[in-house]
C-alpha cells in the first residue's frame, strides 16, 4: 500500500483513545513510575499508530495496544531493573509453591483477608518479577482473557496459565509475609540477633585492632 | 470422570478465571461438592481475586495525558508513501542511487545540514554514552540486540573482524535502533547507529559513491559522518573522529564491500 487512507489518523484516535486509562494502568503496574508511565503510553500509542497499517480492523484493538507497549516496556526500560528481577526472581523460584501447597496454608490465607492492606497489596505485586506480575495484572485487574494475554505476551496459552499460578502464589505469599510482620511484637524483633549483622561496636572494636596489627 | 485433589488444584485458577468449561468444569464442579477441602481453596481463590482488585482500583488518568498523546500524533507526519528504494529495493540500481544523491544535494542543501538524526548521531558520540553490552566479540554484541529491535541487524552492521566494543539501544525518531561501538585505528572510535528508514531524507552535504553505494558525508564539531540508506529500509549513521576520507575508507571497506564467501 502507497497511501493510507485520508482519515488514518481520525480512525487511529477513535479506536485507541478509549482504551488509554487500561494502557496507562497497566504501564503504571509495569514501570512503577507515574512518570515512566505516561512517557510508556504515549511511546506506545505513537508506535501503534506507525504500524496502524497492520492493524486489522475488527480484532482487538486493546490487546494488540497492550502487546506493542509491553514490548516498548521490555526494550526501554527493563534493562534498568534487570538484576533486582533476577534477585527476585531467584527468591521467588527457590521459596517456590512447597509452602502453599496442601490445606494448612490454606488457612494462613484464608486467615489474610481480613488484614490486606492496599498498600501492602500495591508493595507485593511490585516485587513480583515482570513475567509473573503482567499476566496477574492482565487477568486480575484488566478482565483479560488467556487468550488475549496470551496475545499480549506472545506466549503459549498454557505458560500464561502457569505464570499466573506461580504469580499469584509469589503474591499470597509476600502478603502472608507482610502480614506476620506486622504482627510480630516490636520488642521481640530487636532483641533478635541477625547473625548476618554486625554489631557496631565490635565492628569498631575489630577495625581498631586491623589497624594496630 | 473423577479428580483427585492434585488435578483439582491444577483447575482451581482457570476455573476462578472462567476459562474451565465443558466435561472439565463439570469434573471440577463434582469434585468440589464431594471435597470440602478443594472447595474452601477455590473459595479463597476467588476471595483472592476480587480482594486484588478491590485493593487496587484502576488509577485515574493523569490530568493531560490524552492531551499530551493528541499534540503528540498531531506532531507525527502522516506518511505519504514508501520511497521507491522501499518498494523496489531490487530495481534500484547504484546509478539511480548515485543520481538521488546529486539530486537532494542540489535540492536541498540547507534541510541536510540540520538533520535531527545526525545532530543525534554527533551527541551521542560525543556524550561516550554508556553501553548496555560491552563485548569484543562482534558476535556477542550483535546476539545482545536480538529481539530487543523492530528489525533483524545484518550482519553488515557488525561485521566479523572489526574491533567491536559494546552496543546500546537507542531511540531514533521513535524508532528502537542500535548503537555500535569499534575502536578503529590508534584509539579513534567509531560509532554505528542503525535504524529503520524514515520518510526523512538522509543528510550529508558531501555526497560519495562508496562500494557503488550512495553515501552522505559531511564534517563538523571535530567528528565526520557518513549516512547511507540500505535497500530494503535502513538507515545507517556512522560517527568518527577521523576526516572524511578516513571514515568513508572504514565505511567502504568495513561496512559496505561485500563479503566475500569463504
Amino acid at each position: 500500500m502507497f497511501f493510507r487512507r485520508k482519515n488514518t489518523k481520525a480512525e487511529f484516535e477513535r479506536e485507541v483513545m478509549p482504551h488509554l486509562q487500561a494502557l496507562h494502568s497497566v504501564a503504571l503496574r509495569l514501570t512503577r513510575s507515574q512518570g515512566d508511565a505516561e512517557d510508556l503510553v504515549q511511546d506506545a500509542v505513537l508506535r501503534a499508530y506507525r504500524f496502524w497499517d497492520g492493524f486489522e480492523a475488527g480484532s482487538n484493538c486493546k490487546a494488540w495496544l497492550l502487546r506493542i507497549l509491553t514490548n516498548v516496556f521490555r526494550n526501554r526500560y527493563r534493562e534498568r531493573n534487570r538484576e533486582q528481577e533476577i534477585l527476585l526472581e531467584a527468591e521467588s523460584t527457590t521459596a517456590n509453591l512447597g509452602q502453599f501447597q496442601g490445606h494448612a496454608m490454606r488457612d494462613a490465607e484464608s486467615a489474610l483477608f481480613g488484614r490486606m492492606l492496599s498498600r501492602d497489596v500495591e508493595k507485593a505485586l511490585a516485587a513480583l518479577p515482570d513475567e509473573f506480575r503482567l499476566p496477574v495484572v492482565l487477568a486480575d485487574l484488566e478482565d483479560l482473557s488467556y487468550k488475549e494475554i496470551a496475545d499480549v505476551m506472545e506466549c503459549p496459552a498454557g505458560t500464561v496459565m502457569s505464570r499466573l499460578y506461580r504469580g499469584r502464589r509469589m503474591l499470597q505469599k509476600l502478603l502472608v509475609a507482610y502480614a506476620a510482620d506486622a504482627d510480630a511484637p516490636k520488642d521481640e524483633t530487636e532483641n533478635t540477633k541477625d547473625s548476618t549483622l554486625v554489631d557496631l561496636d565490635e565492628f569498631r572494636r575489630q577495625k581498631r585492632e586491623g589497624g594496630a596489627a | 470422570m473423577t479428580l483427585a485433589c492434585d488435578e483439582a488444584d491444577t483447575f482451581m485458577h482457570a476455573y476462578s478465571d472462567g476459562e474451565l468449561t465443558g466435561s472439565d468444569r463439570e469434573a471440577y464442579e463434582t469434585h468440589l461438592r464431594g471435597c470440602e477441602a478443594c472447595a474452601k481453596a477455590s473459595r479463597l481463590q476467588a476471595r483472592f481475586k476480587a480482594a486484588l482488585r478491590g485493593h487496587l482500583p484502576r488509577p485515574a488518568l493523569p490530568l493531560g495525558l490524552k492531551s499530551r498523546i493528541e499534540s503528540a500524533l498531531a506532531m507525527v507526519p502522516t506518511p505519504k508513501r514508501r520511497f521507491p528504494w522501499q518498494a523496489y529495493p531490487r530495481a534500484f540500481t547504484v546509478g539511480v542511487a548515485a543520481a538521488a544523491a546529486v539530486v537532494l544535494l542540489v535540492a536541498s542543501p540547507g534541510r541536510i545540514r540540520r538533520s535531527p538524526v545526525l545532530e543525534q548521531a554527533i551527541s551521542t558520540f560525543h556524550r561516550d554514552v554508556p553501553l548496555d553490552v560491552l563485548s569484543q566479540s562482534c558476535s556477542t554484541v550483535s546476539d545482545w540486540f536480538r529481539g530487543k529491535l523492530d528489525f533483524s541487524l545484518p550482519s553488515r552492521a557488525v561485521p566479523s573482524g572489526t574491533n567491536c566494543q559494546g552496543g546500546r539501544l537507542v531511540n531514533v525518531r521513535n524508532h528502537f535502533g542500535a548503537y555500535v561501538v569499534y575502536q578503529v585505528t590508534a584509539g579513534h572510535r567509531l560509532g554505528v547507529m542503525v535504524f529503520p528508514s524514515d520518510d526523512e531524507p538522509i543528510a550529508g552535504a558531501h555526497p560519495r559513491v562508496l562500494s557503488g553505494q550512495a553515501v552522505f558525508m559531511d564534517s563538523r564539531q571535530g567528528v565526520s559522518t557518513a549516512v547511507y540508506r540500505q535497500p530494503g529500509g535502513l538507515d545507517y549513521v556512522f560517527t568518527a573522529d577521523l576526516d572524511e576520507d578516513a571514515l568513508a575508507n572504514v565505511v567502504e571497506t568495513a561496512f559496505l564491500t561485500p563479503r566475500q564467501a569463504n
